[in-house]
């Protein structure tokens, strides 16, 4: 069995630093309501580009673990569900913030 | 199917796929947001332009294989074995139940009709213990040995799958379509005439030509038909006939219903109960030694091989019954089971 090639390596490493970011650009863009297409426009536009594959799963995962609430909304239509932070969503934000800009710094004085 | 619903049914198609795999509490609202979601992408990319069935395979391969999707909704290291294995551990578990049933059903019979075991012996509540806790023995050893071998076959395939970041192509249209709901409490009226047809045939011939019931014997010095009364079996007429007035009155009910009612479930289940009350007391009752007698003046009819293995035909029968009545007593608990699950009592 070969192992994975260097792109295949890239790549892999490249998904797992962005993984890492994912919940904190989730969390920050839900002060107010979105469902799951128009979050992704909205973070492929500020150029975070998520699959919908993964984001979706993701959003109810943070529901379930409390830092999101959803209801179901019918719009044009077309039942959608929508998604807000929580107040503890809100606290494990300002905490992940303060952790991530920590990391950022220390991160930017080890690659200088 | 015009081209626009040729896209919706590959979504349905993949809803269903991605269903599947997920926890039945979650299943119906995911559901009901991926196809609300996915819709409204479809639509999107057909105001832009593009063909529908195109759009909606573009758009699945997108959002990934089925399996895939349905283990991001599970939460990470959730499973001791996911949902992309659990399916073929089901199907192996199942495989060992029934093979385990199985061998163990099949030497206690052969005991029996070989004369190591005999029922009265097998049916003594310290002996049914010792059977059944073998039985469960063995169960829980070889499903055991084979969550052990699927957790590994997990963490196995899901440090393979993290691995690697590059995503596989697949083609939606290979999906299977999606099954039509079934209807637990439909009827059908071919099944329901085949058995009424059935009792009334058993019910006049025991209770006017019991002489026509047992085996039919063809040698070449001609044909002889022996009773089941020559294998020393007794049947309680009079209890047969309270049953099978009873199934009758069932199916002709269900037949009037035309589907099945938690009062027609619990019916079954009595009369359920009822056949394997009768089976225990044939078994209980009757010697099955067969009464050569019978073979007065007919002798020359019969080969000597065939003579032979007459007695041993009424052990083959107590066995068989014995098997019949085990049937019944689990098919019972299962009907009980199902009835109960569909409609609590409380």
């Amino acid at each position: 069995m070969t192992g994975p090639t260097q792109p295949e390596v890239l790549d892999g490493l490249a998904l797992e630093l962005r993984r890492g970011a994912l919940v904190l650009a989730v969390l920050s863009q839900l002060h107010d309501e979105q469902y799951g297409y128009s979050l992704k426009k909205s973070l492929a536009r500020a150029g975070l580009e998520i699959d919908e594959g993964t984001l979706y799963p993701l959003m109810r995962r943070l529901e379930m673990q409390g830092l999101l609430k959803s209801r179901w909304r019918v719009e044009d239509a077309r039942p959608r569900r929508y998604y807000q932070i929580s107040a503890r969503g809100e606290s494990t934000l300002r905490t992940l913030t303060g952790e991530w800009k920590e990391l950022a710094k220390v991160l930017e004085g080890l690659l200088k | 199917m015009n081209a626009r619903e040729k896209g919706l049914d590959l979504i349905e198609r993949y809803l269903h796929k991605v269903g599947e795999e997920l926890p039945r509490a979650q299943r119906d609202d995911v559901k009901a947001e991926l196809r609300s979601l996915l819709a409204e992408q479809l639509d999107e990319r057909v105001a832009a332009g593009e063909p529908p069935e195109g759009a909606a395979i573009e758009l699945l391969q997108s959002f990934g294989k089925p399996d895939d999707v349905a283990m991001r909704y599970a939460p990470p290291g959730r499973y001791l074995i996911g949902p992309h294995l659990y399916p073929y551990f089901l199907f192996f578990a199942k495989l060992n139940f029934y093979i385990v049933t199985g061998l163990f059903v099949f030497w206690s019979v052969f005991g029996m009709v070989t004369g190591n075991t005999r029922l009265p012996e097998f049916l003594r509540p310290d002996s049914l213990l010792d059977w059944v806790s073998s039985w469960i023995d063995l169960l829980a050893l070889n499903l055991g040995l084979l969550v052990v071998v699927f957790a590994i076959l997990e963490r196995v395939q899901r440090a393979e799958g993290a691995s690697s970041a590059k995503k596989e192509s697949w083609d939606p249209r290979k999906l299977p379509p999606v099954p039509a709901a079934v209807d637990p409490d439909r009827i059908s009226e071919p099944a329901i005439l085949g058995k009424i047809y059935a009792i009334v045939v058993l019910a006049v011939m025991l209770n006017f030509f019991p002489r026509w019931l047992g085996v039919l014997i063809f040698s070449n010095q001609g044909t002889l038909a022996i009773p089941y009364t020559a294998f020393g079996v007794f049947l309680p007429i009079p209890l047969l006939n309270v049953w099978w007035g009873g199934a009758l009155a069932l199916n002709l009910w269900l037949l009037n219903l035309r589907r099945w009612t938690r009062e027609a479930r619990w019916v079954e289940l009595a009369l359920n109960v009822l056949g394997a009350g009768i089976l225990f007391i044939v078994i209980r009752a009757s010697s099955f030694a067969f009464d050569p007698q019978w073979l007065d003046g007919q002798p020359e009819k019969l080969g000597s091989i065939v003579q032979r293995s007459l007695p041993w035909l009424g052990n083959a029968l107590r066995s068989v019954l014995g098997v019949i009545l085990l049937c019944s007593v689990v098919e019972a608990l299962v009907r009980l089971f199902r009835i109960l699950r569909r409609y609590p009592l409380f």
